[in-house]
């Protein structure tokens, strides 16, 4: 068979190559399989890989739908270049009118629905509808096509003003999608989905505008070029599978679309391998160079693209299983926190207030408000007293390391003279002191102000606390409280020095720390809550002072040493 | 109207539509392949009507 005997002459005249399978005639310009079915299988490809993806997203659907509509839409493109009969050319010019604008409709519908996160209302729905309702309507009539154009045997259909109001529609459309994706990117907080908006719209217009490239520059210049303008329109369909890819690629980095990397890096090694076969397939030079211009872009394209999405998955991958981790234990901490918060509050108003009767009782029935009770029962008495009074202490210890975790500590900050102080908190403990058998001596040494800047009742609690703690653990001897400043170095300090058990070097690193007690504390009181200078630890530091303490080792007394920055000035009275 | 009859509603909607489209492809069809139904221009002139 000669390639003529393919060759017949039409009703009106014009020789023409009969096309074998539909689709391949001699007459068609490479460029034309070139543009339409590269598109094609790659986009064919595209939706297999949507289509096996275990979620499948309103968007998603969409593209897929688009994608199937461009499909149809390219196929019946071709099929009107190849074929020469004028009734056929007619009927499959007037579908791809049908088929145009429904393209535009789901792009539109991806893009809003992409952008505010939820589907489009029903108002929009049905508008799109009776906007299309005009093309069935006069889609088989002359508005749509209103002749067949012979001149120069061309084998073009004439377009009628339905074809126009298509365009117009085409055009409204993305107008009104670039609006509504900015009203959308601009109420958008998140900087990510913000950019992805941005980037979506922009691949979308290009999408569109690559599509109908074709029919703008056929129409516009039709009457100039006759049927060269619709071939050079071809070209923008090049445009189509990297503008969807990018699409794609978009909606898989935003987290839309769980389609993983082995379809995008399908996608994009079947791109190269499809455009590298058309640089052995192509007949004429121009395709040649076309395909390996299009050859390099898709490459470097593809492999930035395939790295991207790598990177993207896997960070992404990574985030997601320390988000999940990061909220289950946020829950558990707020769970958490809810009890010690109960607990707090029980502990204040539950546990507080009967101590404060029992502590007040008590002391009333030593007194004898109620009559004389006798000695033993005094003494028993005595007891419940100061054990509510140790509880009471405890108490307050515990709500303090609350208060000091949860950052509800309180401190009114003033300026005072910590010598005076300090002297009057030993003058009245000193009867407690003598009662144990202790002696308490006050010394002090100021060259300066002894003035500091802190929270006068905090303070009080701290150096109570101390010299509680060095009257506890000093079974005998003395306890020396001694304040003095050095104005060199604007510092003010406190120092409370016992005769008492001492403290072994191995834990008195750790005797700040919460819940931590010398080991021989328990010889000597056995009533401690190892809260105590945990609390004076964090209080003092938060009042920017600090605290230490120093001990030769066991049986051989502790000194604590309070250091607070020093206010300038002259100590009074001297 | 509730969201579930809207829905229902839109549904129906676009079934008409959709049935329409294929009408109308068909009418296309008719007038183009079986009766061949439309002008053809040569140049400034009307040829004939096939």
């Amino acid at each position: 068979m000669t390639p003529l005997e393919h060759v017949h002459s039409d009703t009106l005249g014009c020789l023409w190559d009969t096309p074998r399978y539909f689709f391949f005639s001699n007459e068609v310009d490479q460029i034309i399989y070139y543009s339409h079915f590269l598109p094609v299988l790659a986009i064919l490809f595209l939706v297999t890989v949507l289509l096996f993806s275990p979620r499948k997203t309103r968007e998603m659907v969409l593209l897929i739908v688009t994608s199937i509509l461009f499909v149809a839409y390219a196929l019946i493109n071709v099929l009107l270049w190849a074929i020469s009969d004028p009734s056929q050319i007619m009927f499959f010019w007037s579908v791809t009118n049908y088929i145009e604008p429904l393209i535009y409709f789901t792009v539109f519908y991806l893009v809003l629905s992409f952008a505010f996160k939820e589907d489009i209302t029903h108002k929009i729905k049905i508008t799109l509808g009776l906007l299309y309702v005009p093309i069935i309507i006069f889609g088989p009539t002359t508005l749509n096509l209103t002749g067949y154009d012979y001149s120069n045997c061309d084998r073009l259909a004439v377009e009628g003003p339905l074809v126009m109001y298509i365009y117009i529609l085409e055009v409204a459309l993305v107008i009104w999608m670039f609006l509504a994706a900015m009203i959308a990117y601009r109420k958008e907080t998140l900087p990510k989905h913000k950019k992805s908006i941005l980037l979506l719209t922009i691949g979308s217009i290009l999408f569109l505008f690559a599509f109908s490239f074709g029919n703008i520059f056929g129409t516009l210049f039709q009457n100039i070029l006759g049927e060269r303008a619709w071939i050079i329109g071809q070209y923008g369909l090049f445009g189509m599978p990297i503008f969807l890819g990018f699409i794609t690629y978009m909606i898989v980095k935003y987290e839309a679309f769980n389609t993983k990397l082995i379809g995008v890096q399908a996608l994009m090694l079947s791109l190269v391998v499809l455009v590298a076969s058309l640089l052995f397939v192509a007949q004429s030079d121009i395709t040649r160079i076309v395909a390996g211009f299009t050859l390099f872009l898709v490459t470097i394209f593809g492999i930035s693209l395939v790295r991207g999405v790598k990177q993207e998955i896997m960070q992404r991958e990574e985030i997601e299983r320390l988000a999940k981790g990061l909220s289950r234990a946020n829950e558990r901490l707020k769970e958490l926190d809810r009890m010690k918060s109960e607990f707090v509050s029980i502990a204040s108003h539950q546990l507080r207030s009967p101590l404060t009767s029992i502590r007040g009782y008590a002391s009333m029935l030593t007194e004898g408000s109620y009559g004389k009770i006798p000695a033993k029962a005094a003494e028993v008495i005595d007891r419940i007293g100061e054990s509510a009074r140790f509880m009471a202490t405890s108490v307050e210890d515990y709500l303090n390391v609350s208060r000091i975790e949860s950052g509800n500590m309180k401190y009114e900050m003033s300026d005072f003279n910590l010598k005076v102080v300090a002297e009057r908190i030993v003058d009245d403990m000193r009867p407690i002191a003598i009662k144990k058998g202790l002696v308490l001596i006050f010394r002090s040494d100021c060259d300066g102000s002894c003035m500091i800047h802190a929270d006068i009742g905090k303070t009080r609690q701290i150096i109570m606390n101390l010299l509680d703690n060095s009257m506890k653990y000093t079974p005998h001897g003395s306890i020396t409280v001694v304040a003095h400043d050095d104005v060199k170095n604007k510092k003010m300090y406190l120092s409370i020095s016992d005769t008492g058990v001492g403290i072994n070097p191995a834990v008195i690193d750790d005797l700040f720390e919460k819940f931590i007690r010398a080991k021989n504390a328990n010889c000597v009181n056995v009533t401690g809550t190892g809260l105590g200078l945990y609390v004076v630890k964090k209080m003092i530091v938060a009042m920017g002072g600090s605290v230490s303490v120093f001990s030769e080792g066991e049986g051989k007394g502790t000194t604590f040493k309070l250091e607070f920055p020093l206010v300038p000035g002259k100590a009074p009275g001297r | 109207m509730n969201e579930r009859s809207m829905k229902r509603a839109l549904r129906l909607f676009y079934l008409v539509l959709f049935v329409f489209l294929l009408l109308s492809i068909s009418a296309g069809f008719y007038k183009y392949l079986v009766f061949h139904d439309y002008e053809i221009y040569l140049g400034e002139e009307i040829k004939s009507e096939v």
